[in-house]
């Protein structure tokens, strides 16, 4: 009698191991992981020290699909940005060092930027622009340093946007020049408040991520600043930078390439791979 | 008489109430049976007994079981006559003995103790009288200082001294046996034998029939029957002039009632053979007294109860719950553990209304365990692991949560107010026992008994003991990290006062091992404070640590007993690895706790009891984390270097007060109404955040709170910091029948938490009332098997942490979790089925037990990274599911030889996320633990541990857990000591090894992409241990 219950007993516990599951961190966060998104022209690299630390094709075409996010509304977008930290290089499964030339999976790109932050038009005053950038580029190493932990509140920026940069200034007082959308803005800033100009952002820096509280307030309920959420597409990020990059990179001829808009002076810069 | 009696001691007036009440119960039934003081192995054992006033009997049983086993029932046969008889069939015959009782089957359908009862039945020693001790027999009466006594619960058999064939040896012997449990003082035999003809006792009788009984063994049952009752009246005044006369010259007045009732339990004498076999039939009416008044209660009730409610000070009622050795026997053999913590009840482990479990002191012992945190690692369902601050998390069936698992010192919460954590890593030597309940206890401990409730119950058993361990880590540079620990405890019982004191030292230096990475690898190396090869840091463990205790009760007479305790706990340690992602070698972590309590109970008179308890308690922390390594700069000024690194230091000081007072009434025989008021007020005394850095990353010349930082004490004029908890509780436990009982229990909480406006700011307190029921059905479906259902609710509101601390934000002390008014209260509904089965065969007994469970928890509190930065806390709306089974089963042999094994497997999902990131994996899914223990030689034991889990995975709840991705592996931890047996009754030495065969353990990190090797635990550790006791 005993010996049969203890047979039962060990019997079910042999069989426990068997009963473990666990999470499928390889599942693919789309349900089209294999369809391709657009061309990628040249090798991107996805080391934080190329998405906080230096222009990033990958940054700057989702800060591109910002900048569109709400096109045909009565008052333009002027620029879009996005926090270098919104690019990922751990991916779900494996680390992805760098997204290849040539087509883009959506699969791919989702892992890269996998927060699925939702994206956000607001109105900021020229003193916020400024703070914006200054708290951009504020940690960002001098030249001769080295580039370490770069921090995620680096900001790319869209079309149309030129920052320059100067490491050699003490934080706060680094950015030299920026052109959004061929308007040249005030640098140090006009304390005049009428002066706005309409940024698309994720709702995580708007909401305050990377620090930017401090600088954007509560802009994300102030009617005065109309905030609007993007609608298409679920208005995420990742959604609305796949649609854009379907319809601006749709082959290999027009393919993703970085563009050099923010433009360093004095700064540490990322060593590129040689064979680039 | 009334003044009579308030003037006389407890003893006596127990003794005329007994017998004023004896010729009231004339017209029950009563059973004239005595018990044979043993029997032999293997043969039959006859039981004959005479019914009187028998006329509502229908039928009469004999409840018996051997050792380990439950109870079996046979019929008494009626022979002629009144004379009953039954047999124990001679299978169930083995040492060290059995147990047994008889109940009446009454016409109306009720049943009645007639003879003892189950919890406290007569017992039959079987097997060879052991010759009698040399030491035992050259003591003289009353000369304490050499009478032997074994420490109670330790499983020091202390052989029964045996027949002597004079009857003065044979008296102080029986008190040794006394005074080895109670302590009190040995009786003069003069006075006892001179003023009754038989002054040693035989068994106790049943409880409501007080008269001497005696074995029929003339013809006439009746005549005898009559010539005893004259006895029995005789030797009434002669047992209360011995009490009195006891007292007026020594404190010794209850020793001679309870130590009849104590050795009616234990009987180590044999006087079956010896010149007092004539008085075999005869006892005194004090016996009987405390059969009475301890007849619905658990053996050891009272000690639990008050361990319960905090009179830990108090130790146990000599005579009712002195463990004997046999106790322990039996205990060993079965396993029949108790706890008190279920149901306030000490109840058998098997048939409490909860799933539980309990260690006590032998087989924590034979666990090769030193603290704790050892000790719950083994218990099914429930896995222990470390947080990088070096905190032992308790993690119950898949969830891990420090403010959710309810840790009791002798009923006394450890929990912390301020974040709920609670300093129970305890050394285990001077606790009797560990108690564990998997599911929810707010139905009786209210809020915070969410995920389990572990109770700590400290020894305060009669007797000295001590024990000294040393030994320690070997490190990987080849030197030995020593690890010391001392204990001592002792408690008195002098006549109505009884004091306890204990103390434990620990000291160790702690494993040292490597740490490759961390947060700040590229900026060290980049400073050149290390180079690239080298590793990050090392852990550290090193602890220093005081657990000081004592109390002191009384009792006075009819007004109960009242009692005062108080403890000191102090820890000093280092942080393990850090605050949260970067090594901080040089962090300091003290905690100081000090736990006062102040009890009263007193029993009722239909069984039933109540207590007031008034506790105080104020911990004590300070927390200091250095946040980077030493000399790390934040930039180029000078005040931008750091000579000790960043720190940043948090004080937190709170104090509980709580007023309770609950009673156990017996509504009727089967019917246990137990009614709780609870009212408790905690508060922050003291908080105080300091960082030796400005927001902007420079030296502060003294450590300073940052700008921006809310005093928690001051906010919404103290809304968050002060918080009152109004609790009622009832619990009724109803046996419908005989074998199902009907638990029923119910606590409301009224719980004060901080109002927050439509903006979110708090604007004052709200008063959040939870309702938390609990049903139990226990079914015994036949002797050998229990079968359980049961639904309980539990709830725990947030912590003032987890309500309001916000930390400003900066670079270095990211990864937090901030505080947020709004959350709500969490609350788990929890549905368990149970089974228990108890076979024997011979020698061999086998418990198996099992039991499933599924628990919703709704808005639980669970911090989420989303972002990386600080993050606020939330409810998990739409909740999270937990589901497994956990068995466990043990195989005994002897009381030296026993194996088991325990397994649990759940399943935790976070119902908030998709399907393939649903399950919760940070905690073993599956756990599986063994051990043997088994004798070589006759000196020495062996025993083995084995304790595995499943592999862990990071859970998948945001994308950020998603990305930090972690395995880690599988584990088998392996535990072997060898155990002496009692070297000269006092001493046992054991050599140990944990972690055997110095397995890498690693637990998990918040920041695995930061800190790639995880947390390493520790490796192989060896110690010697020394115990005596006396």
């Amino acid at each position: 009698m005993d010996r049969r219950f203890l047979a039962a007993a060990l019997a079910g516990l042999s069989l426990l191991p068997g009963c473990l599951a666990y999470n499928d961190s390889c599942a693919p966060l789309v349900d089209d992981p294999d369809a391709v998104v657009g061309y990628v022209g040249e090798e991107v690299f996805l080391d934080k020290t190329f998405t906080r630390h230096d222009n990033n094709a990958l940054g700057q075409l989702a800060a591109d699909a910002f900048l569109h996010a709400e096109d045909g509304a009565a008052k333009p977008t002027e620029l879009g940005i996005i926090n270098g930290g919104s690019l990922r290089d751990e991916g779900l499964c494996v680390t992805r060092t760098s997204v290849r030339t040539g087509p883009l999976s959506n699969g791919v790109l989702h892992e890269v930027m996998l927060f699925e932050n939702l994206v956000v038009t607001v109105d900021l005053t020229e003193k916020q622009l400024v703070a914006l950038f200054e708290h951009s580029v504020a940690t960002l190493a001098q030249e001769g340093q080295a580039i370490v932990s770069p921090s995620g509140a680096f900001l790319q920026v869209s079309d149309g946007t030129t920052l320059r940069v100067d490491c050699a200034r003490p934080a706060g007082q680094r950015v030299k020049e920026l052109r959004v959308r061929g308007r040249t803005v005030s640098v140090p800033a006009r304390e005049d408040a009428s002066i706005r100009y309409r940024v698309a952002m994720s709702a995580f820096v708007l909401e305050g991520g990377d620090g930017y509280g401090s600088i954007l307030g509560n802009a994300g309920q102030d009617p005065d600043r109309n905030p609007v959420q993007a609608r298409r597409l679920g208005g995420t990020d990742t959604n609305l930078t796949a649609a854009y990059m379907k319809d601006t990179y749709p082959s290999p001829v027009q393919a993703l390439k970085e563009a050099p808009r923010v433009v360093f002076e004095n700064c540490a810069r990322p060593a590129r791979p040689a064979s680039r | 008489m009334a003044i009579l009696l308030t003037a006389l001691p407890r003893t006596l007036i127990l003794c005329a109430v007994v017998f004023v009440a004896a010729p009231v119960h004339a017209q029950e039934p009563a059973l004239l049976h005595a018990s044979p003081p043993r029997a032999e192995a293997r043969q039959a054992l006859q039981l004959d007994a005479t019914l009187v006033d028998g006329g509502k009997v229908l039928e009469v049983f004999v409840r018996y079981r051997g050792p380990g086993e439950p109870y079996i029932q046979v019929p008494m046969e009626r022979q002629y006559g009144d004379l009953y008889r039954a047999e124990i069939p001679a299978e169930h015959m083995v040492a060290p003995g059995v147990e047994y009782y008889v109940e009446a089957a009454m016409v109306d359908g009720a049943r009645t103790p007639l003879f003892m009862s189950a919890l406290r039945p007569a017992r039959v020693k079987v097997g060879e009288q052991p010759p009698a001790p040399v030491a035992v027999a050259p003591s003289k009466p009353g000369s304490r200082g050499d009478t032997s006594r074994s420490a109670p619960n330790i499983d020091a058999f202390t052989p029964p001294s045996g027949g002597d064939d004079d009857a003065d040896a044979a008296a102080p012997a029986d008190a040794r046996g006394t005074s080895s449990r109670t302590g009190t003082v040995p009786s003069a035999p003069t006075s006892r034998g001179s003023t009754a003809p038989s002054p040693e006792v035989t068994r106790g009788t049943a409880a409501p029939d007080a008269r001497a009984l005696t074995r029929p063994d003339a013809a006439d049952p009746r005549a005898t029957n009559n010539r005893t009752r004259t006895d029995a009246a005789d030797s009434r005044p002669s047992g209360r002039a011995d009490s009195s006369s006891g007292r007026a010259d020594s404190s010794d007045t209850r020793a001679s009632g309870r130590t009849d009732s104590a050795d009616s339990r234990t009987s180590p004498r044999t006087d079956g053979t010896d010149s007092r076999s004539s008085s075999r039939t005869s006892r005194p009416a004090q016996d009987d007294e405390m059969a009475a008044l301890n007849a619905d209660l658990p053996p050891d009730s009272r000690g639990s109860i008050s361990s319960r409610s905090g009179t830990s000070a108090a130790p146990r009622e000599p005579g009712t719950s002195g463990r004997s050795s046999m106790d322990d026997d039996l205990a060993l053999y079965s396993a029949e553990d108790v706890l008190a913590v279920t149901t306030l009840q000490e109840e058998a482990v098997r048939t409490v209304p909860a799933i539980g479990a309990s260690f006590n002191r032998s087989q924590m012992i034979a666990l090769g365990a030193r603290t704790v945190a050892d000790v719950l690692d083994v218990v099914p369902g429930v896995s222990v692991s470390r947080d990088v601050q070096g905190f032992h998390r308790t993690a119950v069936r898949g969830l891990r949560n420090d403010a959710e698992v309810l840790f009791l010192l002798d009923g006394h919460r450890l929990n912390n107010f301020f974040d709920g954590k609670a300093l129970m890593n305890l050394p285990v030597e001077n606790l009797e026992r560990i108690e564990v309940i998997r599911g929810p206890g707010s139905a009786i401990y209210g809020a915070g008994a969410f995920l389990g409730v572990v109770n700590l119950v400290t020894n305060h058993a009669d007797g000295v003991r001590g024990a000294v361990t040393t030994g320690g880590v070997p490190r990987d540079d080849g030197r030995l990290a020593l690890a010391t620990d001392g204990h001592l405890s002792a408690a008195h019982t002098t006549g109505d006062l009884r004091l306890f004191a204990d103390v434990d030292l620990w000291s160790q230096d702690g494993d040292s091992l490597v740490i490759d990475h961390d947060a700040l690898d590229a900026e060290s190396v980049d400073q050149g404070l290390r180079n690239i090869e080298d590793p990050a840091g090392r852990t550290r463990d090193g602890r220093f640590f005081v657990n000081a205790g004592g109390g002191i009760s009384y009792g006075l007479d009819s007004a109960g007993r009242v009692g005062v305790s108080a403890r000191y706990l102090t820890e000093k340690r280092d942080a393990l690895v850090g605050l949260f992602d970067t090594v901080g070698e040089d962090s300091e972590l003290s905690w100081n706790v000090l736990l006062a309590d102040l009890t009263w109970d007193r029993p009722l008179g239909d069984g039933g009891q109540i207590r007031a308890r008034l506790g105080f308690d104020q911990q004590a922390t300070d927390r200091r984390f250095q946040l980077t390594p030493s000399d790390f700069r934040t930039g180029d000024d000078t005040d931008q270097r750091f000579p000790d690194g960043l720190q940043e230091e948090t004080r937190v000081t709170v104090r509980t007060v709580t007023a309770s007072v609950d009673a156990d009434l017996a509504l009727a025989k089967e019917n246990h109404l137990t009614l709780g008021f609870v009212v408790e007020q905690q508060s922050l005394a003291n908080y105080a955040y300091t960082t030796n850095y400005t927001l902007d990353g420079r030296l502060r010349p003294s450590p300073t709170a940052p700008e921006g930082l809310v005093d928690l004490t001051e906010l919404a004029d103290g809304a968050a910091s002060r918080r009152l908890n109004l609790g009622v509780s009832a619990q009724d436990q109803w046996t419908v029948l005989s074998g199902l009982t009907l638990t029923f229990g119910l606590r409301v909480d009224a719980t004060q938490l901080p109002n927050v406006d439509a903006a979110g700011t708090l604007d004052g307190r709200k008063t959040v009332v939870r309702v938390n029921p609990r049903v139990g059905l226990v079914i015994a479906a036949s002797d050998a098997l229990v079968l359980k259902a049961l639904y309980g609710r539990a709830f725990r509101p947030p912590t003032p942490q987890e309500l309001v601390e916000r930390i400003p934000d900066t670079d270095y002390n990211q990864g937090r979790f901030e505080g947020n008014p709004l959350l709500q209260p969490a609350t788990v509904d929890t549905f368990e089925l149970g089974a228990d089965l108890i076979q024997a065969a011979g020698d061999t007994r086998v418990r198996v037990r099992g039991n499933a469970f599924l628990q919703n928890f709704s808005s639980p509190i669970t911090p989420v990274d989303t972002s990386g930065n600080i993050v606020p806390l939330r409810n998990r709306e739409l909740g999270v599911r937990v589901y497994g089974v956990e068995a466990e089963a043990r195989l005994e042999a002897s009381k030296r030889a026993a194996a088991w094994v325990n397994a649990s497997l759940s399943r935790a999902q976070d119902l908030e996320l998709p399907g393939q990131s649903r399950l919760l994996t940070d905690v073993p899914q599956a756990r599986f633990n063994a051990g043997v223990s088994m004798p070589l030689g006759d000196w020495v034991n062996l025993d083995v541990v084995v304790r595995s889990g499943a592999e862990r995975r990071n859970n998948s709840r945001s994308t950020l857990e998603l990305i930090r991705r972690y395995e880690i592996p599988a584990y088998s931890l392996i535990t072997a000591q060898l155990r002496s047996e009692p070297i000269l009754e006092h001493f046992e030495v054991t050599l140990f090894a944990q972690n055997l065969f110095d397995h890498d353990l690693r637990d998990d990190v918040p920041r695995p992409d930061r800190i790639t090797g995880l947390l390493p635990r520790e490796g192989v550790s060896g110690y010697l241990t020394l115990r005596a006791f006396y």
